[in-house]
């Protein structure tokens, strides 16, 4: 796994690369986590490159919408490759998170949306 | 005549994972199959694995985990062997999918073998010398497309149907 994070307008952007499974998704977490307690309200994960995620991966993701949630905040997910998003609806996490094609427009909305 | 496509073993821990998933990638795109379908098989073993190798052993070091790849047709059969604690998959609850996450009561610990089940076209265990035996079929020729859906008596307990031997 790779992972870059960036901050633009005040939502931080995680960009994830490779496989994100039971041997990465500790060292993401972290990362999450890390963000989460420096005060983020806004999330928007990159999946331009994500080849490979698997229920503990998921797990990441529903920790950081779980934490937002007390504190009103927003979280997105972006460029998800067409076979990893049915895992999102079989999973039924594509209920929970806003799921974007285009990265822009999941930045734009979440500026635009407070 | 079934084709043995692979066979796997597994005696460390979760590094050995993504080594048989590279060979499944391998093998899979020498055999023409789709990314997609590619992703559904590993992922499908990745979660029965994984959570074996989470929750199944008391003692590190003592596991080991075979799986078996055969291909009858366009049916791919997959069989998954390992010596940890009696476990049937199929007699796992269902998450709660109906329920927002924060509602749910149970964990989110079942997800895993929910994915693996949906992704499956049968699955099958049977406990026998002191072993957890899960076998895992996919249509292959229905997978061109990978079409997912749950796998019909989803919950009902596994079945002690033979085949494999």
């Amino acid at each position: 796994m790779n992972l870059e994070q960036t901050t633009r307008d005040g939502v931080v952007v995680f960009s994830v690369k490779g496989r994100l499974d039971g041997s990465t998704a500790g060292e993401f977490e972290q990362s999450v986590l890390a963000a989460l307690e420096n005060g983020t309200t806004k999330i928007i994960f990159d999946c331009n490159g994500l080849d490979y995620i698997n229920s503990t991966g998921l797990r990441v993701l529903v920790m950081a919408y779980q934490r937002l949630h007390g504190r009103e905040g927003r979280i997105a997910v972006c460029s998800l490759k067409d076979y990893i998003q049915e895992i999102f609806t079989i999973s039924g996490y594509d209920q929970i998170f806003a799921l974007h094609q285009d990265c822009s427009e999941a930045l734009r909305r979440l500026r635009v949306d407070g | 005549m079934p084709e043995n496509l692979m066979a796997y073993i597994i005696t460390a821990q979760r590094g050995s994972i993504a080594g048989m998933a590279e060979i499944i990638q391998k093998m899979g795109r020498e055999l023409e199959w789709s990314e997609k379908c590619i992703y559904q098989l590993n992922l499908a073993l990745d979660e029965i694995v994984s959570n074996t190798l989470e929750y199944g052993y008391v003692t590190p070091g003592m596991h080991r985990i075979e799986i078996f790849l055969e291909l009858d047709g366009a049916l791919l059969k997959m069989k998954i062997k390992d010596n940890a604690a009696p476990f049937n998959p199929l007699k796992k609850a269902a998450p709660e999918l109906d329920k927002p996450p924060l509602q749910r009561e149970r964990s989110v610990g079942g997800m895993g073998i929910h994915i693996m089940k949906s992704l499956m076209d049968a699955v099958r265990y049977r406990y026998e010398h002191g072993q957890n035996v899960l076998e895992l079929e996919k249509n292959l020729e229905k997978a061109t497309s990978c079409i997912t859906r749950p796998v019909v008596g989803f919950g009902q307990g596994g079945t002690e149907q033979g085949g494999w031997q």
